[in-house]
């Protein structure tokens, strides 16, 4: 443990892709807030050429899992313990004033209780036996696993929050303005680079300059991929076909046909993706290729599994524009500033989509709060024709039947929101309202919280769900505590599981607590242990604070 | 062939966490190695390394 003064920020978020990407912009606008902030980043070697090299980092501290890996398949106990002690003692040697734990598995709050901060936020894992979930904006992204569909916050806006917000409450802490606790006047993402008429940038290379500057400001330097070389810059589309998940593939002869046609029209098509995914590639040129008007060979760049992530975003960040579902191309390109158009199945746009002004969405679920049914195909994907989609990219015709969202910028709320073609907020900006309002103990100031009523059925659930409206109806009660833990004593007989704070979490957040014993389950199995109200300040808590190698 | 006194301690970490009991520091660090080396990679597919 260093005995330093405590300084900057770390930031544990070490992977997926696209998660990292999200972390670096809301590191990004953190930093524009905190103009002196230093900010260390926890990176897995899978994602390390996210970061490694990125202007805003002072350093990047990478996950040794290959070499443990290794050394653990290799039965070789000392190699073990001696990298897994050096990379703890790299994670202890400097003292932070903040960590922010970002990484909602367990994992992520081992590390946390290894790390030397003045102040945690995050799960962590706090004492011997449990975790914790410290910083209400974290408590509210570590309700909602189970009710993705119905978040209504933006992941980066969330991480922004939370880390604001702690830094302000740090004694001594180099806020700009420290008067301003509400984090409001943090700006917002990169500018805006191009308009609302989405389907016309085709014909615009006027924001290439400030695309330029975006990535620049976020990422490390971008090394042209080979496989790149006949692109000129500004001149050709991007798709990105692939995803880990079943539930966000637009099927592959929609993507053979979508290039196809953009192709037949002039634009050159550059296809990204992983090495995993060239199976899918191959499968959707031999489709294009067997088609009656099989475009030129050259108007189809294929990259797939020849690229670094950097590369990818060689590629997206140089695209006229990018056509993707919810991947690490889409982060990849909203971080730079690449407008794009995202085909939404399984996962919330609200949530996860595409972060700045002017991104659009297809969302093929004809429920705005979508099924999360990531791991199996999505019917309203499939039901997505390419000639409809390729109608909008190159007409601006939008399809008929889905809805289509546009990413804009809340200047009040400091948050991004979705708006439909008639400039309609989406339905989750109301409940992310409310949130904010509960979070922000502006409740009390109004008198009253908006949150709607709960259902109150007889039995142990039902007086648990009364308790809880109380609750919301009055948050700053300090008789909460007590009623609630009466009412979860009863409510373990049922459930057998002492999770009264889970319950709170999932009311405050305004979900439907009708899956609330399903929501428990997946909690409880994936942590194996509740997850318990906190102090903010962790700096004396427990025998692992701070428990780097001695 | 995995250490397997870690690959104990691991398991019994799990199930010490699942049951709320106290963890020894020992079984914490095998947690933990185990959790590092085999982290589930299902999303995160293997782009070329630098």
């Amino acid at each position: 443990m260093s005995n330093a003064s405590p300084r900057g920020l770390l930031v544990i978020l070490p992977h997926n892709p696209g998660d990292v990407v999200m972390a670096l912009q809301a590191i990004r606008r953190v930093k524009a807030r905190f103009g002196d902030l230093e900010v260390d980043y926890l990176v897995s070697e899978e994602c390390r050429e996210l970061v490694h090299g990125s202007p805003m980092l002072r350093s990047a501290i990478t996950i040794p899992k290959r070499a443990l890996k290794q050394a653990w398949n290799a039965g070789d106990t000392e190699g073990l313990h001696a990298t897994l002690d050096s990379f703890l003692r790299e994670l202890a040697s400097t003292r932070y004033a903040l960590s922010a734990n970002l990484f909602q598995e367990r994992s992520g709050g081992l590390l946390q209780s290894f790390v030397d901060a003045e102040m945690k936020i995050g799960l962590e894992l706090v004492d011997d036996r449990n975790f914790q979930v410290k910083s209400r904006f974290l408590e509210h992204l570590f309700a909602i696993p189970a009710h993705r569909a119905g978040n209504p916050w933006h992941a980066v806006d969330i991480y922004v929050r939370a880390i604001a917000r702690a830094l302000e409450s740090i004694p001594g802490a180099d806020a700009a303005d420290a008067a301003d606790a509400t984090s409001r006047t943090l700006p917002p993402t990169l500018p805006p680079t191009f308009p609302s008429t989405f389907p016309s940038t085709l014909a615009s290379k006027r924001s290439d300059r400030n695309r330029a500057g975006n990535a620049a400001a976020i990422l490390p330097p971008f090394i042209r991929p080979e496989a790149a070389k006949r692109l000129i810059p500004g001149g050709y589309l991007a798709f990105h076909p692939g995803s880990a998940w079943p539930g966000k593939r637009w099927p592959e002869s929609h993507w053979a046909d979508l290039a196809s046609r953009c192709a037949a029209t002039g634009i050159p098509i550059a296809f990204t993706g992983a090495p995993e995914e060239r199976a899918l590639m191959d499968r959707i040129l031999a489709r294009i290729q067997n088609r009656p008007t099989a475009p030129a060979s050259a108007m189809l760049v294929d990259c797939v599994g020849t690229t670094t992530l950097a590369g990818a975003a060689w590629i997206c960040g140089h695209a006229r524009l990018v056509v993707t579902g919810d991947t690490v191309a889409m982060h990849l390109a909203a971080a730079v500033g690449t407008p794009t158009l995202c085909l939404f199945g399984a996962s919330n746009p609200v949530e996860t989509g595409p972060y700045g002004k002017g991104h659009v969405i297809l969302q093929t679920d004809p429920d705005p709060l979508p099924d999360l049914a990531m791991d199996r195909d999505h019917a309203g994907l499939a039901h997505l024709r390419a000639d409809e989609v390729a109608a909008y990219l190159l007409d601006g015709i939008p399809p008929p039947g889905f809805a289509m969202w546009e990413t804009d910028w809340d200047e009040t709320e400091a948050m991004q929101l979705l708006r439909d073609r008639k400039r309609l907020p989406h339905p989750s900006l109301e409940q992310a309202m409310r949130l904010a309002r509960v979070l922000e103990s502006r409740a009390e100031q109004t008198g009253a919280s908006r949150l709607k009523p709960f259902p109150n059925p007889d039995g142990p659930l039902g007086a648990l769900n009364h308790r809880l409206a109380e609750c919301l109806a009055n948050p700053s009660s300090a008789g909460n505590l007590t009623a609630l833990e009466a009412a979860d004593r009863v409510w373990s007989e049922e459930s057998q599981a002492s999770l009264v704070w889970e319950a709170y979490r999932i009311a405050i957040n305004g979900l439907p607590l009708k899956d609330l014993h399903s929501h428990l389950s997946s909690r409880f199995s994936r942590f194996g242990t509740a997850l318990w109200e906190a102090a903010s300040l962790s700096r004396d808590s427990g025998p692992f604070r701070n428990a780097g190698v001695e | 062939m995995e250490p397997i006194e870690t690959a104990r301690l691991a398991k019994q970490a799990e199930a010490k966490l699942a049951q709320g009991e106290q963890l020894s520091r020992q079984e914490l660090l095998a947690l933990l190695a185990r959790m590092l080396a085999f982290q589930d990679t299902r999303k995160d597919k293997k782009y070329g390394q630098p």
